[in-house]
């Protein structure tokens, strides 16, 4: 029987946030007050003092805070990183921390930094390997914890499963909760020439705590690019209506890490997520209009 | 060779490179941190790159995301012209995202007289600004115009040449142009379009500013018609003298 104590059923809607940056962070000190939720990288305050002040102010405010790591590496075959994981949750404790969350790739290797999310083979091995370190995560905080999956630059050619099965697996086995990034989604798809309304169809929807939105590029050979750069593709939009239309997530998070546009944009794209969860969590019948209304306000 | 030992492998090939070029996978090869054992099981456990350069299946989807509206162009220019132009824009502009295709290649067009004579005549703005207006009709009304446009397309070639009526709206150096041909009756096409959308007498039409991605709709009535400028910081201003309205014939489709 698997264990679901990290799905809530009938769960709390935080709302709509932006990702932290260096960049965001002066100008969001204006602004803390509007914040529903912001996310962390929680390598960016490991061993940093020089932001310990963000994180008081964060705490001052009891702002929501999504802790996300990118450095426990969780597919790497080797034991769990308890160290770094020790200080992600001394970082979780300095805030009102919503849950903790890392992806479904390797992002070390024995001590060798590769610096960049390094997609899986998509097989029962990994499957078991990335599970059994979920289940330790979740033994060692109260947190829930979440998986995101990544845009692959490149693919296995022995995969024993699909990646939809990969992930539905480990959910369905730790219970664990799913960061939907749709903007990884989108570059897949584009890259691979897939539709992602199916990839949509096969996943457990019912895992998803959290829906990363970002924007990227196409590089000089013609690969699209989570770049986290660019706003947010329409389409991407257009993805996250379908999903909404089918789960409501805790949160919604607008990740622009690079080209920082300013204040006014990055909020603007993060009012536009809350209107979109706002108008799923409506009575079915109110129209669609509502929506690009806000489109349209939001554009100016 | 176990999980542990191909990641050290796949670790050493691929810390600090950007693998999703394709010609990457020729540096793997090359790299002298590799022992032949590594390579070869890198080699043996890799598809294929993300991308592999610029294949027919993406050179597809642009084309048919561009031509959506490009299809427009047609009545003109002929096909061929329009694709050998696209052929050349589109190799040298892979960076451009799909949803942004249709604007850039026809501001490529729009100073490219080779391929549209008929600009020299009236300014490569105009045709930017007709496609930015429809693009947004197309987008955001129910109608997709496209699908109004093609029925039309053979009466309007056999027609011959349009009458271009220009409503000058001289705020901040932004106009708005609508194609209509009132002589052989080709106004139908244009009211068609308009009761398109029978349980509505409302008109809905997008105002546009210079940048594509900025613009604002307004509904309104049978008597005002409202233009919004993302320009204008007072609502007062942004909305258009129905006298104006007089000179654009758009009251003369609506009598019709």
């Amino acid at each position: 029987m698997p264990m679901i104590n990290n799905i809530k059923k009938n769960k709390m809607v935080v709302g709509a946030g932006p990702e932290w940056t260096l960049s965001l962070e002066e100008d969001i000190k204006e602004r803390i007050d509007e914040l529903k939720c912001i996310e962390l990288i929680a390598e960016n305050f490991i061993d940093n003092p020089l932001e310990n002040d963000f994180i008081k102010k964060l705490k001052k405010h009891n702002t929501p805070v999504l802790i996300h790591c990118v450095g426990l590496s969780l597919a790497t075959d080797a034991p769990l990183k308890n160290d770094h994981l020790k200080k992600v949750l001394k970082i979780a404790d300095k805030v009102n921390a919503l849950n903790i969350s890392d992806h479904l790739s390797m992002t070390e290797c024995f001590g060798l930094e590769i610096g960049q999310l390094t997609p899986v083979p998509f097989t029962m091995e990994c499957a078991d390997l990335i599970s059994r370190k979920i289940e330790k995560i979740q033994k060692n905080t109260k947190l829930p914890f979440a998986l995101e999956h990544v845009a692959y630059r490149f693919f296995y050619s022995k995969n024993e499963l699909s990646e939809t099965a990969l992930i539905n697996k480990i959910l369905n086995r730790t219970g664990c909760g799913l960061i939907l990034d749709l903007h990884n989604l989108y570059c897949n798809s584009k890259n691979n020439n897939y539709d992602p309304k199916n990839w949509l169809n096969e996943i457990d929807l019912k895992y998803v705590t959290s829906i990363h939105l970002a924007g990227g590029y196409r590089s000089d050979l013609g690969a699209y690019i989570d770049g986290h750069s660019d706003p947010v593709p329409v389409a991407v939009w257009q993805l996250l209506e379908f999903v909404l239309e089918k789960i409501t997530p805790e949160s919604i998070i607008v990740e622009r890490t690079s080209n920082y546009p300013g204040i006014d944009e990055i909020m603007a794209e993060v009012i536009m997520a809350q209107n979109y969860l706002d108008k799923s969590l409506m009575p079915k019948t109110i129209e669609k209009k509502i929506v690009h209304n806000s489109l349209l306000e939001i554009s100016l | 060779m176990s999980m542990a030992h191909f990641q050290m492998a796949l670790a050493k090939a691929i810390r600090g490179q950007k693998i999703y070029d394709f010609q990457y996978f020729d540096n793997i090869f090359n790299s002298n941190d590799l022992s032949l054992q590594e390579k070869e099981a890198l080699k043996d456990v890799f598809n294929k790159p993300l991308v592999n350069a610029y294949s027919d299946d993406l050179a597809n989807i642009r084309w048919r995301m561009a031509n959506q509206l490009i299809d427009f162009l047609y009545i003109f220019i002929p096909e061929d012209k329009v694709k050998e132009a696209w052929n050349k824009f589109d190799k040298e502009n892979l960076s451009i995202p799909e949803f942004d295709l249709s604007i850039k290649f026809l501001e490529f067009l729009s100073f490219n007289k080779d391929f549209i004579p008929f600009i020299e005549e009236n300014g490569p703005e105009y045709l930017i600004d007709i496609v930015r207006y429809l693009y947004c009709i197309n987008y955001f009304s129910d109608t997709k115009l496209i699908d109004v446009f093609k029925p039309s397309k053979d009466s309007l070639l056999k027609t011959g040449k349009f009458k271009l009526i220009t409503i000058n709206f001289d705020i901040r150096n932004i106009c708005e142009k609508i194609l209509l041909n009132k002589e052989n009756g080709d106004l139908n096409y244009y009211k068609n379009f308009i009761l398109k959308k029978p349980k509505k007498k409302k008109l809905n039409i997008l105002f546009l500013s210079k940048k594509p991605t900025k613009f604002r709709s307004f509904e309104i009535d049978d008597e005002t018609f409202g233009f919004l400028s993302t320009e204008m910081k007072n609502p007062k201003d942004r909305l258009m003298p129905k006298s104006y309205a007089d000179l654009v014939n758009l009251r003369l489709c609506k009598e019709l």
